[in-house]
């Protein structure tokens, strides 16, 4: 089935706090 | 000293990348895809992460579009627009050269 179109949008988020809290996932997700 | 640089501007025959500091990497927390620069993240939707993937040096922006109209089933004319001006506005942010 082909996908719908819809205008390409990216949610930027500063790095910092979400960052650590994307490391912090991650390092959960592999224990 | 002269620090200004100049704004590339995109046409059909330019040949999008990534800049090597940024990268797509699978996020298995969020079952998302994320683009990762040293300073920031994004979280793109389905059809941004579809534009960023076809991001590697090799096709133009025309091939691009044929490339895109192809999976999503739409008019190429009807989504340009939409994808030079994402690629416009990612290349003025500094994360995908033109």
């Amino acid at each position: 089935m082909k996908k719908t179109w819809t205008k390409p949008t990216m949610c930027q988020v500063a790095a910092g706090m979400e960052m650590s809290r994307y490391l912090s996932a991650e390092l959960k997700a592999k224990k | 000293m002269e620090t200004a640089r100049t704004r590339a501007i995109i046409s059909m025959q330019s040949r999008p990348k990534l800049k090597h500091h940024a990268r797509l990497q699978y996020d298995p927390v969020r079952d998302a895809w994320a683009l990762l620069s040293p300073e920031r993240i994004f979280w793109p939707n389905e059809v941004s992460l579809d534009i960023l993937r076809l991001c590697d040096g090799t096709r133009n922006v025309e091939e691009m579009i044929a490339s895109l109209a192809d999976q999503y089933g739409a008019d190429e004319a009807d989504i340009a627009d939409d994808v030079t001006a994402f690629l416009q506005e990612w290349s003025d942010n500094m994360l995908v050269t033109l």
